[in-house]
């Protein structure tokens, strides 16, 4: 188990830019979530927590002590790659094996761990096929099991989900959070699906064109977003953003105002779906629009207007709401729930002076 | 959604037929419409000449004093087994073709890794490997000739550069064989490249990185990462080089014309000097059989030892 921090990391590739600028810092034994769109930095910030690839500027330390030029087996740390990657041609247990065949144990030491492992991912029956026998869950399991048999300072794992169906991600996502709640091994998962972060991490760390947006728990990243792309990256149905202008203390978007204290400005408003309500008739700052699309989930219903030709808004409605396509409504948002973004997507405060 | 894009083209084609009063094919006719012409001519192509050749081998045939064939049994298969020229040609031909194909893979896999690996001027790097395989044996065999022999030589060369004063000469009894492997294999190796370069393509660079956390060595990374894609390959082409080796005439005539004395006289050549220049037609077309069972035999064997293991995975 290490505490892992990451200082000043920048990574180029010729002229782009990978990673930029970015500072953070893992705790013993903690579960953090690298989120974000593809292409944004995640694995090669993961490769260089691994020390698969070089940092061009910056510093990896663990416990403290700087291991940047330190070559990845002897950071000891274990990953899954993408589709679980194993060796094609060798049998599930002797994929196990190989990592520990530098690791200096007893052959005793050695059949102890893997035994234990085999026992804790339960995947005896499938030791003596080889991956491209194994299907995408089965395979999962035994890199996993790979990974955690040398007992790593660090579990990195790659979208190790990606590749799977539905069903299967959802089992194991639980197993892998369960996994590493047993083991307490400080653990990096990069995953590009907010679901899989939100449910798994302690923390989540959300990228976007190489920078670090923000880092916080589940909770703080979905109410609290620092950044209008973290708002918008998170939560589904996602967030409304409605483009507009700060005037005189007051918001004004498509067709509708809202008091705030915030400077003078171009600025997006955001609220989530479930913060908007059909109210019965035109109340003092509503926005009135069209029905486009009613979608049924069972629990609830997301209704779809057009406040205007350029924005759709999504609002949360119970399932028994029943709606006309092209039906004009009244809208209201709660005013203390919305958020409000500075023109380079940074968050504003934002105090209305009176509920609207 | 599969049945109405059917059904269309099964009515468009009833309408064809019954419209033109054509009666569509069983499947056996459309098969025998197929296959009959391609029957025929393998049997004028390949059972023809091989009949004829059984014909030969059974047969004493004679030129001088007019042409005249006796029917002689198995005279002369008998008589090659006893034949001391036959067995040291069968020794060359072994020995040549184990050279060939060893240095026919060592040689294809460095430059399948090779070509793997470089980024600049690659078109141009891939042209330039893969040109000797479009040399024709004939001018490989003149060129190898030239580079081998004493007067005109790399080894005479080398020999000077660092100073001797003797030419050397590659092309004795005692190298010979080794001069002739290296010239076959710089012929094939670069088509058996292109397709180990093809499967080091379909690797995972994820792989290596799996390799690295695993701290295998580089010598363990090649053997668990990079060879097993190849091993298929690798074993196909070490088969068809066997049977082209085997086979091969037109650069041991042109290279060395089976000599110095009978040094390289491969089976190929042997059984050209019978047939073509002694014109003991039955006695070469008996030999010949040898040769095929030579290469069947080695193919077979290499299929039992390695290929089977390959296959099965
Ligand atoms: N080895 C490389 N050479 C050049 N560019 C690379 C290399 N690896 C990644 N990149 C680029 O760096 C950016 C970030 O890549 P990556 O870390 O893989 O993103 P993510 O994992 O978030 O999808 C991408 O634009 C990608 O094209
Ligand atoms: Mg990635």
């Amino acid at each position: 188990m290490a505490r892992i921090e990451l200082q000043q990391l920048h990574k180029t590739f010729g002229s782009l830019a990978a990673v930029q600028e970015l500072g953070l810092e893992i705790a013993e034994g903690e579960f953090l979530v690298l989120l974000g769109p593809s292409g944004c930095g995640k694995t090669t910030t993961l490769n260089m927590i691994a020390g698969l690839e070089a940092p061009t500027s910056g510093r990896v330390l663990f416990d403290g002590r700087d291991v940047t030029k330190v070559l990845a087996y002897h950071r000891n740390v274990a990953m899954v790659f993408q589709s679980s990657l194993l060796y094609p041609h060798l049998s599930a247990r002797r994929n196990i094996e190989t990592s520990l065949r530098h690791s200096g144990l007893g052959r005793a030491d050695r059949d102890r761990r893997i035994a234990d492992v085999v026992r804790m991912l339960e995947i005896d029956p499938l030791l003596d096929k080889l991956p491209s026998q194994l299907s995408g869950g089965e395979r999962q399991r035994v890199a996993t099991a790979k990974a955690i048999v040398r007992e790593p300072a660090a579990f990195l794992l790659d979208e190790p989900l990606s590749a799977l169906d539905a069903a299967l991600r959802l089992s194991l996502r639980s197993e892998i959070a369960n996994l590493q709640k047993r083991l307490g091994t400080t653990t990096v998962l990069v995953t590009h699906d907010q679901i899989e972060a939100m449910t798994m991490g302690d923390r989540i760390a959300v990228m976007s064109n190489g920078r670090l947006e923000q880092i916080g728990t589940p909770d703080q990243i979905y109410n609290d977003p620092a950044t209008l792309f973290v708002a918008g990256f998170l939560g589904a149905p996602p967030m409304n953003l409605i483009a507009g202008e700060v005037e005189a203390g007051c918001f004004r978007g498509i067709g509708f105002s809202l008091p705030v204290t915030a400077p003078t400005g171009p600025a997006t408003l955001g609220v989530r779906p479930q913060d908007v309500r059909v109210v019965a008739s035109e109340v003092q700052g509503a926005l009135v629009a069209r029905v486009f699309a009613l979608e049924h989930l069972g629990r609830e219903s997301v209704l779809i207007v057009e406040a205007d030709k350029s924005t759709k808004l999504r609002v949360l409605v119970p399932p028994s709401f029943g709606a006309r396509v092209g039906e004009r409504l009244f809208l209201a948002a709660d005013p203390e729930r919305c958020l409000l973004f500075g023109a380079e997507g940074m968050r504003l405060p934002l105090h209305p002076a009176v509920p609207g | 959604m599969a049945s109405e894009r059917i059904l269309p083209l099964q009515s468009a084609e009833e309408a064809v037929a019954t419209g033109r009063r054509r009666r569509a094919l069983s499947d056996t006719e459309f098969a025998l419409a197929f296959g009959v012409p391609v029957l025929v001519f393998l049997v004028l192509v390949v059972a023809y000449p091989l009949g004829y050749a059984v014909w030969m081998s059974l047969h004493r045939i004679m030129f001088f004093g007019g042409y005249r064939s006796t029917f002689v049994g198995l005279r002369n298969f008998e008589r090659v087994l006893v034949d001391a020229g036959f067995w040291w040609s069968s020794w060359v031909t072994v020995r040549l073709t184990a050279e060939a194909v060893v240095l026919t893979m060592l040689i294809g896999l460095g430059l399948a890794l090779m070509l793997n690996r470089t980024r600049a001027a690659r078109g141009l790097t891939r042209t330039l490997v893969f040109l000797p395989w479009c040399v024709s044996t004939y001018g490989a065999g003149l060129m190898f000739a030239y580079l081998a022999r004493g007067q005109t030589g790399l080894g005479t060369s080398i020999a000077y550069a660092l100073g001797y004063s003797q030419p050397v000469d590659l092309m004795t009894s005692g190298l010979v064989i080794e001069v002739l492997a290296v010239g076959a294999a710089w012929t094939m190796a670069p088509l058996v490249a292109f397709f180990l370069l093809a499967n080091l393509q379909t690797i995972p660079k994820r792989l290596y990185d799996l390799a690295a956390l695993d701290q295998l060595s580089p010598l363990e990374t090649f053997w668990h990462v990079t060879l097993p894609p190849l091993r298929y390959t690798l074993f196909v082409f070490a088969s068809i080089v066997t049977v082209l080796t085997m086979k091969l005439f037109d650069f041991v005539f042109v290279m060395t014309g089976g000599g110095p004395g009978t040094a390289s006289a491969t089976l190929t050549y042997q059984i050209y000097k019978i047939s073509f220049e002694n014109l003991d037609l039955g006695y070469g077309a008996a030999m010949s059989f040898y040769l095929l069972f030579l290469i069947i035999a080695s193919t077979l064997l290499l299929y039992l030892v390695w290929g089977r293991r390959e296959v099965l995975r």
